[in-house]
């Protein structure tokens, strides 16, 4: 349960709210650079933190992040000519270079010196990773970019995905958190009615369904473990990463050869990105592991939509689900782990209404994750700078998962810490 | 570990809204000062919260107890401060809350 004031302050992120201004103290992802491939290629709309923005590659090959819309009329600037080192509005001919400097405006006098009073908002940019980040904050805050693993593997190695559905940010970050759903949302009936037969890591999950918690909050978000009863002298750790402002990562195989983390950028109050990135530690990706993330036979996206950038799977359409499916093959009838997950998120509403909730231990990171988030950013309207975006190796973090021996204490162990580190030099 | 053998980041199950559980709620209360003592009190009080939320609707319709009910109403809105002080890691200030709840009756 969460007041009615803290869900609205911990949900909104527009332009001067307190979560809007502490999501903007970062670099944040907006595409992926072969979005925008080619230089003077189409630009981009693309909408983030409530506002409408565009993105381009100039001849040099520099991205732009400008206002959607031409400060002269207000014309959209997708449709703008792509030339020369800048934007040029095809209403009328007024041109802006990436930093929003308007190079050109042809419509007034030759000696007029207007176009030296007029720009474009514009926004610094980066490229890492193959991904384009922005930074929309003040700007002699500019902070670091973050140091997470799969941004220092080789490209062969990950695979980045992105498409945007509906609803607001932190109820879709929360489901990545909220570790008890995997037990019902996302299983096969086999393995619920058999877990003895299920795999290793499943059937310890399965067995043990009350697991130890363990949530300590950290320089750059909380660390979340579960303990689970293995054998007979062992437990079985699942250490997941939240990492501020808005990146999760679930626990990687035991053998530590992949990683997995998500991004819940909010485009505004009640869309989101979904950024999934998939990672592997000691080889190039296989062309068969990157299709399988879609067409696979579970696939982590099964319904994307190249043409909108969305799903085809949606609330109207309630994600597909197959009633016989659920009475013989899979828990929730939904084929495709982001739209099973979308479809308890998206049907919540817009912003869920968070006062009518009824929370139970199960929840505890649920909870810890609200009050990370409204903390970090009451510390930043009382004047705290947040730690983690000028201090980028804090990401250096993964989430792990292991079978070891007993020890109740194992987290305060140096070995724990250890673990937690880039696998990934 | 508290004198009942229970650690304060363990999670108490709330069976009901009585005097003994409220007051024991808010000595634990007291107590908890990590992070995650506390979000496992904002997890007891988020359970206390429904008990008394039921406790009114079982009263709602009774023309008998209006008295009651006017304190329930107001154990309500005290425990749900007390659940947003403990979130915002106030707990002295949460357990206040609780005790003075216990003055009203129930």
């Amino acid at each position: 349960m969460l007041s009615h004031a803290d869900n609205e302050y911990m949900s909104r992120i527009g332009d001067g709210t307190a979560m809007g201004t502490f999501v903007r103290r970062f670099w944040t992802p907006l595409m992926l650079s072969e979005d925008l491939a080619e230089p003077d290629g189409t630009p981009q709309e693309v909408r983030l933190f409530g506002e409408n923005l565009v993105a381009f590659r100039d001849t040099e090959g520099r991205i732009g992040v400008l206002q959607a819309l031409c400060p002269h009329r207000q014309a959209p600037l997708a449709y703008a000519r792509n030339e020369e080192c800048g934007l040029r509005c095809i209403y009328h001919g007024w041109k802006f270079d990436v930093d929003g400097t308007c190079l050109d405006m042809p419509n007034e006098a030759p000696e007029s010196v207007f176009k030296d009073r007029v720009r474009a908002d514009a926004y610094p940019t980066c490229e890492a990773a193959g991904v384009v980040w922005v930074y929309m904050g003040p700007k002699d805050r500019q902070p670091e970019m973050p140091d997470m693993e799969w941004m220092r593997v080789a490209d062969s190695y990950r695979n980045v995905h992105r498409f945007h559905v509906e609803g607001n940010w932190v109820q879709a970050m929360e489901g990545d958190v909220d570790s008890s759903h995997i037990g019902f949302l996302h299983k096969n009936l086999r393995d619920l009615r058999d877990p003895a037969k299920a795999g290793r890591e499943n059937r310890y999950q399965a067995l043990d369904k009350a697991p130890k918690w363990v949530i300590q909050p950290t320089d750059y978000g909380m660390m979340i473990a579960a303990r689970r009863n293995a054998e007979d002298d062992t437990y079985y750790w699942r250490i997941n990463q939240v990492m501020l402002p808005y990146y999760t990562s679930v626990a990687a195989p035991i053998d530590g050869s992949a990683g997995l983390l998500h991004m819940w950028v909010p485009m505004d109050d009640s869309h989101t990105y979904v950024w999934t990135v998939m990672w592997r530690t000691q080889r190039p990706m296989t062309e068969r592991e990157r299709s399988d993330m879609i067409e696979g036979p579970t696939p982590h996206v099964a319904t994307y939509d190249p043409a909108t950038g969305g799903l085809r799977g949606n609330h109207q359409n309630r994600f597909f689900q197959d009633r016989m499916e659920m009475k013989t093959e899979t828990f929730s009838g939904i084929f495709g782990i982001r739209e099973q997950d979308a479809a308890m998120t998206v049907g919540m509403g817009p912003i869920v209404d968070r006062s009518k909730e009824h929370l139970g231990a199960a929840d505890s990171a649920v909870i810890a994750l609200r009050r990370i988030l409204i903390k970090a950013a009451r510390d930043l309207e009382s004047g705290e700078e947040p730690y983690a975006p000028y201090h980028g190796d804090v990401y250096r973090r993964r989430a792990w998962s292991a079978v070891l021996p007993r020890n109740d204490d194992f987290l305060n162990d140096p070995v724990a810490n250890q673990m937690h580190e880039s696998l990934v030099p | 570990m508290t004198q009942a053998g229970i650690a304060l980041d363990d999670i108490v199950e709330i069976e009901d809204f009585s005097e003994a559980t409220i007051l024991a709620l808010a000595a634990r209360l007291e107590r908890s000062t990590a992070f995650q003592e506390l979000i496992a009190r904002e997890i007891e009080l988020d359970e206390l919260w429904r008990r008394v939320e039921t406790g009114i609707k079982a009263v709602a319709d009774d023309p008998a107890a209006t008295v009651a009910r006017r304190s329930l109403q107001a154990i309500f809105e005290l425990v749900w401060q007390a659940h947003d002080l403990a979130g915002a890691e106030r707990p002295l200030e949460a357990a206040a809350r609780l005790r003075q709840a216990t003055t009203l009756g129930n």
